[in-house]
């Protein structure tokens, strides 16, 4: 019995870890992800890219699966027939399989541990896919695109990782977005 | 109003034509002037409203793109922070509205509705807007601008043109009505100058008090008319005097002709007919004896040694004699019908009408007496001494001779009488 408490404990702390992960996921936010997400691939130099459809790539641990489903729905959603005459057309995985984004035009990264992230940053750097995280904390770490939730809200731009990766974007987007800069938050 | 037209009546007398037509022009230039300023300032309102329009079109342009993204990305939070900002920013934008595609009012700057706002294309401003991606229309954006600055342009601009013009027409009006009376002042100047009579001297027109050029005109023409009245008073008395010296120097002519002619006709020394007038008068008494049927006697006499005279007591005295014998010839010749000439030297003709023969020769014994009478010739204390005469009778009776026939008949008795030896009476029938 003693056996078994230590069990239960140890699988609720496990439990408990992985919940605050998915509790930071926000349906709203969500939302407006799902606007954003394949405008922002035209929007960029990646529609050189598109072929017969826009691929994004959806990463994220496991426990967010759900919201990873959420996502895809919501942009299914807005976007019924597609955008531009173009199909929508996403990939979901975990960060052990980033590979599978490499042929995608945009890579929507949920909150995941650091190595993890800064292995699959890396990676898709190297597929010269725009990285775009659900947290903007992630910009730090060499993510190029976020969201800014404060008054307002708007897109969230890393331009030196940007111009590193050679992602370019339309000036109106520039316009509509606050650039972020290292060590200000 | 009939102060002010006198006003203007006494400004217009004063001042000079030169200084009316400067006046005329400046007026006319300020009309051009002010034709110009309100062209020039509707220009300038043109490329106000032109650049006004620009400023729009670029504010609308610019913000334009932004709210159609912040829509597309669905980013309505931060489109409306967008929309206050730019509201804010730009004061002149009474204001903005935006409206989704299905016309439903998604942003508006301003609870309240602008209403029948005029939709002056400086003032107003609208643009649909679109997907940047999809081009998909997502509604229009609406802007309203202030239009007090275009409105108070337009009403200042109209407020001075219609002052300036007011004032304009008013001074032309002026202008024209001082003109039409200079016209009419001058017509009236004309007509007195035309009907001007220089006879009579009579010119319709009083001295004036004006003081520009047509007073000065006036006055110069009432002048002048003095002086062609005392030039014409000066004509008149120089016609009369001159028709006084005509008519002198006609009388004084008729005389010297008169004088000629008793010059050519009688001997100035006797003063008796002389041998031209004979002619000519017995010529005519032939023809008045012939038509009348009448007796016509003639005698020529002469006085005997008259060379003696002259010679021995000068011409002078000679001729003295031939006056007093003249004389004596008038004194015993009395009737108008006769006639007396001297016929050259010391003869004389004696020519009797109705008269025979007998009383001729009575007369001539008459005339002897007479000179019997007379005694002794004396010529200033000259003693010339007594004076006889020589007398040749002839009577006949007219349309048996001619005159010259008739005056060689008594020459032919005078030489019988002188033969007979003088102071004696012969006659010849």
């Amino acid at each position: 019995m003693k056996y078994l408490n230590r069990v239960l404990l140890a699988l609720l702390l496990i439990f408990e870890v992985n919940s605050l992960h998915a509790s930071s996921i926000d349906d709203d936010t969500l939302e407006i992800y799902s606007k954003i997400l394949p405008r922002l691939i035209f929007m960029s130099s990646q529609k050189e890219k598109i072929d017969k459809s826009l691929q994004i790539c959806i990463l994220r641990d496991d426990i967010d699966e759900n919201s990873a489903l959420t996502l895809i729905e919501k942009v299914t959603s807005h976007y019924p027939k597609g955008i531009k005459k173009y199909n929508i057309e996403f990939v979901q995985s975990n960060y052990t399989n980033v590979t599978l984004c490499k042929q995608t035009q945009l890579a929507f990264m949920f909150t995941s541990d650091h190595k993890s992230f800064s292995d699959a940053i890396k990676s898709l750097n190297n597929y010269k896919v725009i990285t775009m995280s659900y947290d903007p904390k992630w910009l730090e770490y060499g993510v190029e695109t976020s969201l800014f939730i404060g008054r307002r809200v708007m897109p969230y731009l890393n331009m030196k990782a940007l111009q590193k990766n050679g992602i370019e974007f339309d000036n109106i987007l520039l316009r509509v977005s606050k650039i972020y800069q290292e060590g200000v938050q | 109003m009939r102060q002010v037209l006198a006003l203007i009546r006494k400004i217009n007398e004063t001042i000079t034509i030169e200084s009316k037509v400067i006046i005329g022009i400046v007026i006319f230039t300020i009309l051009v002037i002010s034709l110009d300023r309100y062209q020039l300032y509707t220009n300038i309102i043109t490329e106000f409203q032109k650049a006004k329009k620009a400023q729009h079109e670029l504010l609308i342009n610019t913000i334009a793109p932004i709210i159609s993204l912040n829509i597309s990305l669905g980013l309505d939070k931060s489109n409306r922070d967008y929309l206050d900002h730019i509201a804010e920013q730009n004061s002149n934008v009474k204001l903005l509205v935006v409206t989704s595609a299905q016309d439903k009012i998604i942003y508006s700057s301003s609870s309240k509705e602008m209403g029948e706002h005029i939709h002056y294309m400086t003032n107003y401003a609208k643009k649909e807007l679109f997907d940047t991606v999809t081009q998909e229309r997502l509604g229009q954006i609406d802007i309203h601008f202030d239009s007090q600055e275009y409105s108070k342009m337009i009403r200042k601009n109209i407020f001075s043109t219609i002052f300036m013009i007011m004032l304009i027409v008013t001074l032309l009006s002026i202008f024209i009505y001082i003109l039409k009376k200079e016209f009419k002042y001058l017509a009236t100047l004309s007509d007195s100058v035309l009907n001007y009579d220089p006879s009579e001297n009579r010119l319709n027109l009083a001295p004036t008090t004006r003081k520009d050029e047509v007073g000065i005109i006036h006055n110069a023409i009432l002048s002048m008319s003095i002086k062609i009245g005392n030039y014409t008073q000066l004509l008149k008395e120089v016609n009369i005097s001159l028709e006084e010296k005509v008519k002198e120097r006609t009388q004084e002519l008729e005389e010297a002709n008169k004088k000629l002619e008793h010059l050519a006709l009688n001997d100035p020394l006797t003063q008796l007919p002389n041998r031209r007038h004979l002619e000519s008068y017995t010529h005519k008494s032939l023809s008045f004896a012939k038509r009348q049927k009448s007796l016509f006697s003639l005698v020529m006499c002469d006085i005997d040694h008259f060379k003696l005279v002259n010679d021995n007591h000068g011409h002078i005295s000679g001729d003295f004699v031939l006056q007093e014998l003249a004389k004596i010839l008038k004194s015993v010749v009395k009737r108008d019908i006769d006639f007396i000439a001297r016929y050259g030297g010391e003869e004389f003709v004696l020519l009797f009408h109705d008269t025979t023969l007998e009383d001729s020769v009575k007369i001539c014994k008459n005339i002897q007496k007479k000179l019997l009478d007379y005694g002794e010739f004396v010529y200033e204390e000259n003693v010339i001494g007594k004076i006889t005469m020589s007398f040749g009778v002839t009577s006949l009776v007219p349309d048996s001779e001619t005159i010259e026939e008739i005056i060689e008949l008594a020459d032919i008795a005078l030489y019988k009488a002188k033969e007979d030896g003088r102071d004696c009476i012969r006659v010849n029938t």
